[in-house]
């Protein structure tokens, strides 16, 4: 990758690389190596994925576009790390402000789970509508996270097994769990978490024959912008719903 | 930007299909081996043990910058 033989390999780097402490987590597929599924739990999907830690495993901070690949990018997305650890320090010293914006940048980064964040807020006074509104979406990211993590845990458990309607069946395995979230209002707001909610919200909604989770899917789906897989999905799932005999 | 609507999670449970059918586990082990063997990760003092990395942020009181790589394909 071109980081490795470019920004991590400068001089500058080093001088970095004397602030931190350095892991490097390498997906390998080899069944036999730890933390394989850390990528995923730290909230990322693609490679590279950089993020800052805390010593209890908790992400400070992460290092996204537009910020700059660079030892002088690291560098600045350090000083927002070290700026949430002191953020964190004032909450533990009791401060009500520090705590609470801590608890929003726990869910941001996921370092809570669902049931963790749930009873937080549940045990919060005098929340304003529109933040309660912001931790529902995001609680939601949470939950939304988990059910996919035990699904693409079945999916490893399988190895060979794993066939086309394999990951049907757990598709469809999530997308029963997600109708129950949609049931509850219970909707991501995060992006990318929305749009695999929406798409596994209708598979689920096909092998549940439930009409009114596959026409949710084919809404929200028609809203996105165009593209051949997406035509194809929503042309499917109206195939679909059309089969229930509801259109 | 446009996104595919198969998001990366879902492309998650094909890439494993993918896997599994492809490099034995011995091919995987060389590729990991490499990957660690290479310049910019002998020339720097970096942990590939996540627990240990935690301990010594624990004792040294620094941030733990944790870079994602992979190895099973370029």
């Amino acid at each position: 990758m071109s980081m490795e033989s470019g920004p991590l390999s400068g001089d500058e780097f080093g001088d970095f690389a004397s602030k931190v402490v350095l892991y490097l987590n390498v997906t390998s597929h080899v069944k036999t190596d730890a933390d394989q599924d850390l990528l995923g739990a730290k909230g990322g999907s693609g490679f590279p994925y950089l993020v800052f830690l805390a010593a209890d495993g908790k992400i400070l901070a992460k290092h996204n576009y537009p910020r700059p690949r660079t030892a002088d990018g690291f560098g600045e997305t350090l000083e927002e790390a070290e700026a949430a650890v002191a953020l964190r320090a004032k909450a533990a010293g009791g401060d009500a402000d520090a705590v609470r914006e801590v608890f929003g940048q726990d869910l941001e980064y996921g370092n809570l789970t669902a049931k963790e964040a749930t009873a937080a807020v549940a045990g919060m006074k005098n929340l304003a509508a529109e933040d309660k509104a912001r931790y529902d979406g995001l609680i939601a990211n949470l939950e939304f996270r988990e059910i996919m993590a035990g699904i693409n845990k079945k999916a490893e458990e399988l190895g060979d097994a794993l066939t086309p309607d394999a990951i049907k069946g757990l598709q469809a395995d999530a997308g029963k769990q997600f109708i129950a979230m949609w049931t509850a209002k219970r909707i991501p707001s995060g992006e990318q978490e929305r749009r695999t909610f929406y798409v596994f919200l209708g598979i689920g909604g096909e092998a549940e024959k439930d009409s009114a989770a596959l026409e949710a899917s084919i809404e929200e789906m028609k809203t996105w912008p165009s593209n051949p897989n997406l035509a194809k999905r929503i042309a499917e799932a109206e195939a679909a719903l059309k089969a229930l005999g509801t259109k | 930007m446009t996104k595919t609507v198969l998001p990366a999670l879902a492309l998650s449970i094909l890439s494993a299909l993918t896997a599994t059918a492809g490099p034995s586990q011995e091919e995987l082990i060389k590729k990991r081996d490499k990957k660690l063997g290479e310049a910019w990760v002998t020339k720097q003092p970096w942990f590939t043990d996540y627990a240990k990395a935690k301990a010594e942020a624990a004792k040294s009181g620094k941030i733990i910058f944790t870079y994602f790589s992979r190895s099973y394909s370029p």
